[in-house]
């Protein structure tokens, strides 16, 4: 899948768990979204779901850390890994 | 809450520009030390929150430095201990940290069901410190509660391979932080430290303020703390003698209600739980303030431990501003793991069994591992006197927690924004459910589940 498209439905999913009030726009894909006060440590876990649903995912199996998903370029890495 | 000066003091780009100036370092770390001394804070604070602003780059080196002087500090309060014991304990502790720390490097080396189960492992040998600590010549460890977190958070960090360019130092002074701290690691490891270490003398300029604010902030919520000490419970409070006496409410505190077995039902009893509430959430609050105060003013600028959690419209929001730290342990080291485990069952009692994983077993767990004695003494009696109301609290948090994600999945999906009046009634919702749960949290071996459940009854006349 084109990264490009994976990166939009990704920052759209992310839209619907951002706390009310954060913008997603011109966000640096490096920046930890925990951190930076965008998404909490609850929403990570609707990101694991997103995951596993829309990329089957089994962090688990590919030893991959929630920590690890705190930022987009993060989540993108996960896509990538479990698409090799 | 605060004036809007002081809200936006680490941003006011003017103040932090002084900030980086001589005379403005010098100034803060005036102002600082005064706050610190106010507060009652170990007098190295000051000390090294001076060494650091003079060598920032060494923050870690020197902070460890100050952490051996802060272990010193903690067997000083030992009656009876010689210097000799002291130094020879002091080692001991830094040497066995040492040790450990090169283990945890290796762990890549690790046999094979260790790599696997690494802070199970980590745990087992807590334990048996434990009951070794009970014999006088295993003494120090009896400071394992204390570290057994940080010690979690640095094996957590070798397991994903991120200690192996790390030095010794970078670990030592969350070991014995010097910003002060409970068994729950403020800032929690290295890794979450790193990231909101500042790096530049900018950054550090705006840490330091929004230290400042934390300070400042905490010394507003003990006054609050001591008002209503005052005005509802009747204590006295020195700085306060011109208030009448007759204005005193002298309403009884919840645990001597379940203690003593006091007749505090309806409306009072319901105003008995939400000022215990109000009273739990200005004393933590308070608290916590200082110890990210001091974090932030040594330069690591990490969230708050308590953020307006009175203001969450959720019993899941409640809990993530209440106790931030350890809200993310109980996340880190016992909901995740089991919920990507769990990847089989349907979606809501995976995250049941996970919330259930994390605020029910690991919260009890966490209180037991911080009061030992209660296991190593081998009485189930004692240990159900102690632990049996916390069990039910920590059996409603989990249902209640439990429930309100599965709600708040929910509610993000829908995506309309509630009225003010529907925003006030979840807040009071919220107010309900843990002002009521937290009749079972007393931490007194008095009160039984059975003195906890009458008196919840009677909050409806039964």
């Amino acid at each position: 899948m084109d990264q490009q498209v994976v990166r939009s439905g990704l920052v759209e999913f992310l839209r619907t768990v951002a706390i009310p009030g954060c913008s997603l726009d011109d966000i640096d894909d490096s920046i930890n979204l925990i951190d930076a006060g965008i998404i909490d440590s609850f929403a990570l876990i609707q990101v694991i779901f997103y995951l596993e649903q829309n990329h089957g995912c089994d962090l688990h199996a590919l030893g991959i850390d929630p920590a690890d998903l705190g930022s987009i370029k993060g989540i993108l890495n996960a896509i990538q890994r479990a698409n090799d | 809450m605060l004036p809007a000066a002081l809200a936006n003091l680490h941003e006011h780009t003017g103040l932090i520009t002084r900030t980086e100036t001589v005379a403005g370092r010098l100034l803060l770390w005036s102002i600082a030390s005064l706050m610190l001394l106010w507060h009652e804070v170990t007098l190295l604070m000051p000390v090294a929150l001076a060494l650091v602003m003079i060598f920032p780059q060494q923050r870690r080196l020197l902070l460890s430095i100050v952490a051996v002087a802060v272990l010193a500090e903690r067997f000083l309060g030992v009656p009876g201990m010689s210097w000799m014991y002291i130094a020879a304990g002091v080692l001991a502790g830094i040497v066995c940290l040492y040790v450990f720390f090169r283990w945890v490097q290796q762990f890549e080396r690790w046999p094979g069901v260790a790599r696997r189960h690494p802070l199970i492992l980590l745990h087992i040998g807590i334990w048996i410190a434990l009951i070794l600590s009970t014999n006088p010549w295993f003494g120090i460890l009896g400071l394992v509660p204390f570290m057994a977190w940080r010690l979690s958070y640095m094996v957590m960090q070798g397991s994903r391979g991120k200690l192996a360019g790390t030095k010794f130092t970078d670990h030592l002074f969350y070991m014995f932080p010097v910003y002060g701290g409970t068994a729950t690691p403020y800032g929690k490891g290295m890794e979450y430290l790193s990231r909101h270490e500042a790096l530049d003398a900018t950054a550090f300029a705006r840490s330091q303020l929004a230290g400042i604010k934390l300070l400042v902030l905490s010394a507003v919520w003990f006054f609050l703390l001591d008002l209503m000490n005052l005005v509802f419970f009747g204590a006295s409070v020195p700085y306060l003698t011109l208030w009448p006496e007759t204005w005193a409410l002298d309403l009884p505190r919840v645990n001597r209600v379940l203690a003593d077995g006091l007749d505090a039902g309806g409306i009072q009893g319901w105003a008995l739980i939400y000022l215990e509430l109000i009273r739990a959430t200005l004393s933590l609050a308070a608290k916590g303030h200082i110890i990210v105060g001091c974090l932030r003013l040594l330069g690591f600028n990490v969230f708050r431990n308590t953020y307006k959690p009175l203001l969450a419209q959720s019993i899941l929001e409640f809990w993530n501003r209440f106790y931030y730290y350890f809200k993310e342990l109980m996340v880190e080291f016992f909901f995740y793991p089991t919920y990507l485990k769990l990847r089989n069952i349907s979606p809501s009692a995976r995250m049941f069994t996970a919330i259930f994983t994390a605020a029910f077993l690991g919260n009890m767990y966490h209180h037991i591992l911080n009061q030992p004695d209660t296991v190593t003494a081998w009485d189930p009696g004692l240990f159900w006197s102690v632990w049996g109301p916390r069990f039910v609290y920590c059996f409603l948090l989990a249902l209640g927690v439990g429930v309100s994600m599965v709600r708040q999945q929910k509610l993000r999906q829908s995506a309309v924004e509630a009225s003010r009046l529907v925003k006030l009634r979840r807040i009071a919702g919220v107010w309900t459910f843990y002002g009521i749960i937290q009749i079972w949290n007393i931490k007194s071996t008095e009160v039984s589940i059975a003195d906890c459940t009458r008196f919840f009854l009677s909050l409806f006349g039964l």
